[in-house]
This record gives structure tokens, sequence and C-alpha cells, in this order.
């Protein structure tokens, strides 16, 4: 690591040490990815073993959040269900920031080709996100790449659209101006010019983007269109305890108590984040 | 005001197009089958075969683009696979509970939203401003579900006041109606009232710093006066343009409440219409969804006209 790096590193943690809401929402935030991760040593029961005579209990010392109605650890069912939140939400944003920066990046610089992506993206805004997600699951089943592909799209005209934007903006400013003057072939001057400008705004959205994509997926789960029954997800958990809601209220509350934190945590962070990287956005919301 | 209204109608014509093309598309490009997904994993390929030729299916691309958008001008949404009624006329039957939450909600929304932001606005970063900012990023965290589940267990199971699920046409008498109706509408606005608070609260502070508001001040008008009239006027644009775009959110809610609550509605049409696999109804729900959203957005745009006649298209 080169001096100028660490001394960056240094900077950045210092900044989050000071700002209480962003130590706050990482402290949370690397709590609840540290218990889901470590999901497999942390619950002492296997997710999917049936215990039957054990059902419907509320906690004890072996089962921390009691059990569901087959007699399933909620413990290790609710941290499992957050380790599919997470790794759902790290892919969908990573994938929706990619192709969001590529079509925004295209529309803003290419004059010609701007009116009709963003004609397109408008049509894809018109479509309430999750009904689209509901038919593209129903249609190609509940498997990884449909889902993810599925909550992705709602995503990308919005990253789109704030990608265009700034470069909309960058592309008239006169070192842009100077380097395409001086001949510097089209791809450079996006790469070295323009998509810099765009990372900060970028890494903002792309941690709403994660809690988006952490609440689509439990809507699709609590409606009974998530991923099948032997994986355990936060909402499927949650759907599959609303029959005995009025008995064993735990089964919906505990998955949607660490639901709402985990969706808490990343909003704070980014709000945090937007205040601090994004000053053009955070003048609009902020004081 | 009469030929903007026009203009503005014809100009929806081509977006509702584009939003037809889009989902027509989205659809037909979704991974998987949806002959052999409607038939089953036990179906034979005779089965499978026969759906894909009942639904078209087995017809090209652009003739089955062709021949959905011709239906579609023509008003036709396609027909349920299942019980072979007309999309449209499902759509209808379960309108009215729909429209009643979404009103219900939104009428929550603006009355406990946009008071609440002109006064954080107002104590800008003071301990009330800071309490409702909190408060609001925990209630745009909290997910319907949960947030609908929490009031029943309070409100119906153990204080009994409310009840559990259900839905009361108004035809019932207003008080049935509003007594079911209140912990649905509850749980809709909240995400809701969150955002729009935000909103309110950040237009309110552009606003408040401007020349106007004081001079306002200066010549000695009263502060509900500044606040009311000069201040909350100018900065409902922003307001009601976040209000439609939130109309997705709003209807994505609408589905989730409608399913915690057993209400009949278009959103229960939708998630029902999935797991019987009744794709066209899906797909017509959809577009009726989609236009939703556009037709809410011109409404919008023609009010941006009244609020400020600045405004001209």
């Amino acid at each position: 690591m080169t001096p100028a790096r660490s001394s960056r590193v240094g900077t950045a943690v210092s900044a989050v040490a000071r700002d209480p809401v962003m130590l706050t929402a990482l402290i949370l935030l690397l709590l609840l990815i540290v218990v889901s991760v470590g999901a497999p040593w942390l619950a002492a029961h296997d997710p999917a073993s049936l215990t039957p005579r054990m059902r419907l209990k509320p906690s004890t010392a072996e089962y921390w959040l009691g059990t569901d109605s087959l007699g399933r650890d909620l413990f290790a069912r609710v941290l499992y269900g957050g380790r599919l939140s997470i790794t759902l939400a790290l892919l969908v944003s990573a994938i929706s920031v990619l192709l969001g920066m590529a079509i925004g990046l295209v529309a803003g610089y290419f004059r010609r080709l701007d009116a009709v992506i963003m004609r397109l993206m408008d049509g894809i805004m018109a479509i309430p996100g999750l009904l689209l997600a509901i038919a593209m699951v129903a249609l190609g089943g509940a498997n990884i790449v449909t889902m993810v592909t599925a909550i992705s799209i709602p995503e990308i005209p919005r990253i789109a659209r704030l990608v265009r934007s700034v470069v909309l903006s960058v592309r008239e400013e006169p070192y842009v101006e100077a380097s395409v003057g001086m001949g510097t072939p089209t791809w450079k001057v996006i790469v070295r010019h323009i998509l810099p400008s765009t990372i900060n705004p970028l890494v903002v959205q792309a941690t709403f983007v994660c809690a988006a994509a952490i609440l689509t997926e439990a809507v699709l789960g609590f409606l009974g269109l998530g991923f099948p029954p032997e994986i355990p997800s936060l909402g499927s958990i949650i759907a599959e305890g609303r029959p005995f809601f009025q008995r064993a209220p735990w089964i919906v509350l505990y998955p949607g108590l660490f639901l709402a934190l985990l969706i808490l945590a990343v909003n704070m962070f980014g709000d945090a984040l937007r205040d601090r990287l994004d000053v053009r956005q955070s003048r609009k919301t902020k004081g | 005001m009469f030929g903007i209204v026009i203009r503005r109608l014809l100009s929806a014509i081509p977006v509702v197009l584009i939003v037809a093309t889009v989902v027509f598309l989205l659809l037909r490009m979704a991974p998987g089958d949806p002959a052999r997904v409607i038939a089953g994993d036990m179906a034979s390929e005779e089965a499978v075969a026969e759906i894909r030729r009942d639904m078209g299916l087995d017809r090209s691309l652009p003739a089955q683009y062709l021949l959905s958008m011709t239906a579609l001008v023509k008003g036709d949404l396609g027909h349920s696979i299942i019980s072979k009624d007309p999309v449209t006329k499902m759509i209808g039957q379960r309108l009215g509970p729909t429209l009643s939450l979404a009103t219900a909600a939104l009428l929550l929304t603006v009355f406990i939203a946009v008071p609440l932001g002109v006064l954080s606005a107002w104590w800008h970063k003071r301990a009330i401003d800071r309490v409702i900012m909190a408060s609001a990023v925990l209630a745009f965290s909290i997910p319907a579900f949960v947030v609908g589940y929490l009031l029943i267990l309070v409100f119906s199971v153990q204080l009994n006041w409310l009840p559990v699920q259900g839905y009361a046409p108004l035809a019932d008498g207003l008080g049935r109606y509003l007594y079911h109706l209140v912990l649905p509408a509850i749980t809709l606005s909240l995400i809701f009232v969150a955002l729009i608070t935000r909103i309110t609260r950040a237009s309110m502070l552009d606003t408040l710093g401007e020349d106007f508001i004081r001079t306002a001040r200066a010549k000695g008008v009263p502060e509900r006066y500044v606040l009311g009239r000069h201040a909350l006027r100018n900065a409902a644009v922003p307001i009601v343009t976040i209000i439609g775009v939130a109309i997705t959110t709003l209807i994505s809610g609408v589905v989730v409440t409608e399913t915690i609550f057993n209400i009949p509605g278009v959103g229960r049409l939708i998630v029902d219409a999935v797991l019987a696999r009744d794709y066209p109804v899906v797909q017509g729900t959809i577009l009726f969804f989609s236009f939703i959203y556009v037709f809410v957005n011109l409404a919008i745009d023609l009010i941006y006209v009244w609020l400020d006649p600045r405004i001209r298209y």
C-alpha cells in the first residue's frame, strides 16, 4: 500500500468516526452482515431440520427466537434469510449499477441515441417495479437468475437517469472540451474524464438499490412468489408464519424486525454517504 | 387551459404505447417458457403445445406484438385462462376496494406529511426537526407487511378495537366502511408519509431561504401566512412531483396491503393470478397499473399549471 493511499483510508476512517449517524449505521450494518454471513457457525440448528414436537414454541435457551409451525429453529432461519437478502442485494446493485451506468453514459454522451434510450427508460419507470418483478418471477420461475434480473430491471432507469444527468453537466466542462479538442479518443474521454464524476452519486445510489432489493425480495417471498420453501428467506418465513400469527406472533415479528433493521441500516448509511459524497443531491434534502 | 389539457392528453398516447411495448418485450424476454409454467411440471408436450397455441405464443414475436397492440387500442387487455372473463371486467369488479384504499392512504399522507414537513423545516435543526427526520428514516425502512402485522397485533388482537382483516364496501354503511379501512390505510400510507415529509421539509427549506420570504416577514405578514401562502405554495411543485413518481410505490404497497388485510382489490387480483398462473391477467393488470401511473402524472402536469402559473406547456 502506498503512503498516499493509506492516508486516504485514514481520512475516511476519521470522517466516519466523527459522524455519529454514519458510525451507528455502519456498526449496525456490519453486525447484521457478520451474523448473516456467519449463520452456519452461529446457528446451533439446521434451518431446515424439523422437530415436530417442538413446533410453535416461544424463545428458549435452545431456540433463541422460538420455533416455527414445523418446529424449525427460527434463529437459524432468520440468519440464513438475512444471508440470502444480502447476497441478492449485492448482486442486484452490482448489475443495475453497471448496466445503468453504461446506458446513462451512452445516453448522455451520444446525443442521437439519447431520446430513444430515455423514452425506453421512461417506459420502464412507468411500470411498478414490484409488479414487473412479480410477473417475471412468475414466468421464469424463482431461481437466482430470474430473481436478480427481475429486481434489477426496475432499478436500471433510475441509475441511467442519474448518470446521464451527471454526464450532461460534465461534458460541457472546459477540461472535457479541451480533451476532445486535442483529439483524445471518445472512449478515453468517457473513461478518464467523465466516469470519475459519476462515481460518488453512484455509490450513494447503489446503497439505496441494496435497500430496495432487500425489500423487493422480502415482498416476493411474503406474497409466496419467492424462492422455493426449502430456501429460508425473510419474506417467506413471514408468509409461513401468517396463519399462526395470533398464536405465535414471533414467527412474523422476528424476521420482520431483522428485515427492518437491515433496511434501516442500509438507508441510514446511504443518507450519511449522500451528505458526505453527493453535494448536489444532499442540498435537495438537507438544509 | 382547455388547449393544454387536449395537448397533454395527446402527448400521453406515445407514452402509453411505449409502456405497452416495454411490458410486452420484458415479459417475452423473461427467461423461461410461460406455456410450460402454466401447464405445470407434469404436463405432456402436447398439453404445453396446446397452451402455447391458445395463447398465440407459437406465432412470431412481431405477429404477437401486433396482435396484442391492436387488441389494446380497442381497449382489450385479454382474457383470463381460467374464468375466460375479459381482464378489463375483472379489474373493474375489484377497482372499488383498491381505489378506496389508495385514496384513503393518499389523504392520510397529505394531511400528516405536509404539516410535519412544514413543522420540521420551521424548526430546522432543532429537537422537533431531528425527531421528525429520525422517525421518517425509521418509517421509511419498516416494510409494510411488518407494520401491518404490528398494527393488527396491537389494535385488533390485543385491544380488539379494529377488525383483523377484511373489507366492507361503502354500501354497507360509512361506519363499517371506514372501520375496515383504518388499519390498511395507515399501513399503506406509512412509507409515503415518511417520503413526503422529507420532501416537504427539503422543499420548504429551499423556499424559506428566498428573498420574497424575507420581504414578506419584513412587511409584517403573520408567520402562518408566510408559511402557508408564501412558502408552501411555492414549495408545492416538488412535493407534487414526488407524489407522482411515488405512485409506483403506492401501487406496490397496494399489492402488499391487500394481501395482508385480505382485501379483494386489483392488487390481490395480480397475486392470485400469478399463483394460479393466469398469465393474461398478470399482463393485463400490469398494463392497467402502468397506465394509471401515466395518467396520474398527466394529471399532475396539469396541477402544475394551476399551482404555478409560470409553467406553460
